[in-house]
């Protein structure tokens, strides 16, 4: 049997934002393949958030401090890497929709990242037409976003960055905002995703949100363990 | 019909309308701008006096400010005196009188863009050579005005649940209270804009200085017959205008 391909990589994150402050990360390694959810838990101000900016580029691209250590996607370090090449490569969720979703028709939404990167507009469409069929959203394409449930809001958000078709997605507390119903929603689109062999990082608060990981971690003192070790 | 025009026409007849808003300052002539500028918008199907209601509490304020400009005014005949006082005169009513044109005239134009379709604005915006990154701000500027608003609003429901009512307060008391919430209200809004920011730019914003489009804009017949009209119409008002 053939193992799945290793997409990302991060070895031996350590980070302090500055000099004399303490170590928001220390030592953190994290492999993540084709196919696989990844959850990762923890309490608040335990690092989580600073991790996804790392592993999506914002840290230190956009955000200074003392980073070590490396993160690879598909064996490309993402170091100093261009905005081109994090928005191929990484393709990150946040908590509120209401703060990513900017057009009031959901199709510009979905046409929005592709658009950015220059990709011709018959392509930008057949890649909608296949993201929408994917994810089962084909009668929200022309809806207007702010007149959608939470759970179809996240779905949405969760399309626009699935148009830019990236490796690897980061899901930063997407289910904190959204009820049961929008939660199950959001969850048969990840077990999509993960058939179709994205990688797939979880964050979140409750472990019920995660019950789709292959595997979980606990984030503690900025050190990341598996959750049958804590 | 008329909602299918290109935005950039509705662009062309609010630049005509404004700048005639700006140069007449006849107030007969500026009443004639207006209701020519609310018979367009009622064509486009905008709903003026909807807009009026929602903007009531800001109109009281340029009312007050009308009545104070046409007040303060002097020259002219005078129109309404107490004793030897003279409180308006026709300068100040012509001055006051046309300032509310002037206003309505704006409120008229700003009905009229919003006919169109955001993401067609923006679009039009950079097929009239505007940049992207300014017509896409200016856009979510209009994105953030309806989450600032809930905001405040949030931030007043929050005051009112700890027992207070704001409206029975002295006006010194409002504005302590203002002042409180103001900082966390800002705060709020900059972190918002803070996390839109950085979802945009994991999704390629800026990577490039150009962008492709899925949306392109092109005029019909019906547009270049109402950029005729309001061309010609424009040039002929100004000209009677500025001859007579």
């Amino acid at each position: 049997m053939i193992s799945p391909k290793l997409v990302v990589e991060a070895s031996q994150l350590t980070f302090q934002y500055k000099k004399k402050f303490p170590y928001i990360l220390n030592n953190v390694s994290l492999n993540i393949h084709e196919g696989q959810i990844v959850g990762i838990m923890g309490l608040s101000g335990s690092g989580k958030s600073t991790l996804i900016q790392i592993l999506n580029g914002i840290i230190p691209n956009r955000i200074p401090g003392h980073l070590s250590g490396q993160v690879s996607i598909h064996g490309q370090s993402i170091n100093n890497q261009d905005v081109d090449f994090l928005a191929r490569n990484v393709g990150t969720i946040f908590q509120d929709p209401d703060c990513q979703i900017i057009f009031p028709w959901a199709e510009d939404e979905l046409a929005f990242g592709p658009e950015n990167l220059c990709r011709p507009p018959t392509e930008i469409l057949s890649t909608i037409d296949q993201v929408t069929r994917s994810l089962n959203i084909e009668h929200l394409r022309y809806a207007n976003p702010n007149h959608l449930s939470g759970g179809q809001k996240q779905i949405i958000a969760l399309a626009s960055v699935l148009t830019l078709n990236v490796p690897f997605m980061i899901l930063d507390e997407s289910m904190s905002q959204i009820d049961d119903q929008g939660r199950e929603y959001v969850k048969q689109a990840l077990l999509t995703l993960k058939k179709e062999g994205k990688a797939i990082l979880m964050v979140e608060h409750e472990l019920e949100n995660l019950s789709i990981a292959d595997t979980i971690y606990w984030l503690e003192n900025g050190h990341l363990k598996k959750r049958e070790e804590v | 019909m008329t909602k299918a025009l290109d935005p950039r026409t509705k662009l062309l007849i609010v630049l005509c309308l404004s700048s005639l808003g700006l140069i007449i300052t006849h107030p007969i002539l500026l009443t004639f701008v207006f209701l020519v500028g609310l018979l367009i918008s009622m064509a486009f199907k905008g709903d003026f006096f909807s807009l009026i209601k929602r903007f009531k509490k800001v109109l009281y304020l340029f009312i007050a400010m009308i009545i104070l400009q046409s007040l303060f005014t002097t020259g002219g005949e005078p129109l309404v005196e107490i004793g030897s006082v003279t409180l308006l005169t026709t300068l100040g009513f012509q001055r006051g009188f046309g300032y509310l044109m002037r206003v309505l005239i704006i409120l008229v134009c700003g009905i009229i863009v919003a006919t169109a379709k955001m993401r067609h604005m923006v679009q039009g915006l950079v097929q009239l050579g505007v940049p992207y990154d300014f017509a896409f701000m200016a856009s979510i500027g209009i994105k953030f005005l309806p989450l600032l608003v809930e905001e405040i609003q949030d931030t007043f429901v929050a005051i009112e649940l700890r027992g207070i009512d704001f409206k029975k307060l002295s006006l010194k008391a409002k504005l302590e209270i203002i002042s409180y919430i103001f900082t966390p209200v800002f705060a709020g809004a900059l972190m918002k804009a803070k996390k839109l920011s950085l979802s945009v730019e994991c999704r390629g914003f800026r990577a490039y200085d150009q962008r492709t489009s899925i949306l392109t804009l092109k005029m019909n017949s019906l547009d270049y017959l109402w950029i005729a009209l309001t061309l010609t119409l424009t040039i002929w008002s100004l000209y009677l205008y500025l001859i007579y």
